[in-house]
């Protein structure tokens, strides 16, 4: 049987680095140290103004052909997942096939969430598999959030880098399926838990006022404004039972994953996920160090670490778990199949 | 977990002086009060008492006898 599989992850860095030191300059009621103890990140990388998130996208792309690993004449469908798109019209995706310079014989399309967005995009990616559709779908993901974060808002300015991601997904023959199961979970009713106001059409234009809230975080309605405690108490609810349904929808346990890969929102979170599912330190990733919370990247780099690092080798069975803005949650097992 | 013992645990949340709590505090006085120490205090009814609190919950609480409210009876004398 044809199945979808994960091939080769490669991802990008823009060069501006924000380290705490900078940050604890900002903020005189913090201190690096303070930084790191609270969220596990001691830099992000932050894109200049003119490098959107689809720029990072085509450089990790560029990253994915220069190791051979595919070649750009064998894609057959571009997916590009990002909150951040170039235009309102016409789609970051289709701007992006000829950048590449890929085939014009292939689909493209956009993808708008955040946090889950590269969970969804290896559904998506899977679903055009195996029903036949493509056989080599290249995933990008991108995001330069930080170019929505006021620099008077510690709450976010700590959290939040830039990045993109490039994930080869093609069909290849096997026995049972590499990626999936997959579990979902949506709440609307907390959108506003991490929101930009304005910008979109609900509210397309700015009021320009700085409004300052009751932890000292000033912000306009054009910036990102997140509720840490809000999003950190959904967090705490959702993921461990999404954790368990996986599970039994995959009809395995704990032990049969041989490596956990979470949304890398920040440390703090994560020690207390690991915690409460009780996933063993050695089976668990941390990659935020260096990089921050940087959205749908998150996962794609915490792979790209894990290869370079030894601890994710070809056959592992591996869970992805992604939580956020939306609010949205999704996770999915899968097997590491390199080329 | 004693009244004592949360009152402990808060201090270090709100970064206070060890013993310097007494219970009654407004939250508005407390300077540590703040986003983290909220999510502190989510984290640790959650592990250690298994209860969930609600942020909207924690918005409403003016002292820190009001928090200790939320946490029922898994906070006594």
């Amino acid at each position: 049987m044809l199945k979808a599989q994960i091939r080769h992850v490669e991802y990008f860095l823009p060069d501006g680095v924000l380290t705490n030191e900078q940050l604890a300059r900002d903020f005189p009621d913090l201190t690096a140290e303070k930084i790191e103890r609270m969220v596990g990140i001691r830099e992000r990388h932050v894109a200049r103004d003119d490098e959107c998130a689809s720029d990072m996208a085509v450089r990790a792309a560029e990253k994915l052909f220069a190791t051979g690993a595919v070649q750009k004449k064998d894609i057959d469908f571009l997916l590009f997942c990002t909150q951040g798109a170039d235009y309102i019209l016409p789609t970051t995706a289709c701007l992006i096939q000829d950048r590449l310079g890929l085939s014009q014989s292939i689909g493209a399309l956009d993808v708008n969430l955040g946090c889950t967005g590269y969970v969804y995009g290896l559904s998506l990616a899977k679903g055009l598999v195996e029903t036949g559709q493509a056989r080599n779908v290249l995933l990008l993901t991108g995001e330069a959030v930080r170019k929505f974060v006021h620099p008077k808002d510690k709450s976010v300015s700590m959290l939040f880098g830039d990045a993109a991601a490039a994930t080869w997904v093609a069909a290849g023959e096997s026995a049972h399926e590499d990626i999936g199961p997959f579990v979902y979970g949506t709440d609307g009713s907390r959108g506003n838990c991490i929101i930009i106001p304005a910008g979109g059409m609900r509210r397309r234009v700015s009021d320009g006022v700085l409004v300052t809230d009751n932890n000292g975080n000033s912000r306009t309605d054009a910036n990102v404004a997140m509720d840490g405690a809000g999003v950190f108490a959904f967090t705490i609810q959702v993921v461990p039972a999404c954790v368990s349904a996986l599970l039994e929808r995959a009809g395995i346990s704990m032990d049969d994953v041989d490596l956990f890969v979470f949304h890398q929102a920040n440390r703090y979170m994560l020690n207390h996920l690991r915690m409460k599912i009780r996933i063993p330190e050695d089976k668990f990733v941390y990659a935020l160090e260096h990089v921050g919370n940087t959205s749908s990247v998150s996962i794609p780099i915490a792979l790209g670490d894990s290869v370079a690092a030894g601890r994710l080798r070809p056959g592992m069975r591996i869970m992805l778990v992604s939580f956020g803005v939306g609010l949205s949650w999704c996770a999915c097992m899968a097997r590491w199949r390199p080329e | 977990m004693t009244k004592k013992e949360f009152c402990a645990r808060f201090e270090q949340m709100v970064q206070m002086p060890a013993g310097s709590l007494k219970g009654d505090e407004q939250l508005a006085t407390l300077e540590g009060w703040d986003s983290m120490a909220g999510i502190s205090l989510i984290a640790m009814a959650d592990v250690e008492l298994n209860i969930r609190l609600s942020p909207e919950k924690l918005i409403q609480s003016k002292t820190v006898a009001d928090l200790m409210a939320l946490l029922g009876d898994k906070v006594r004398d």
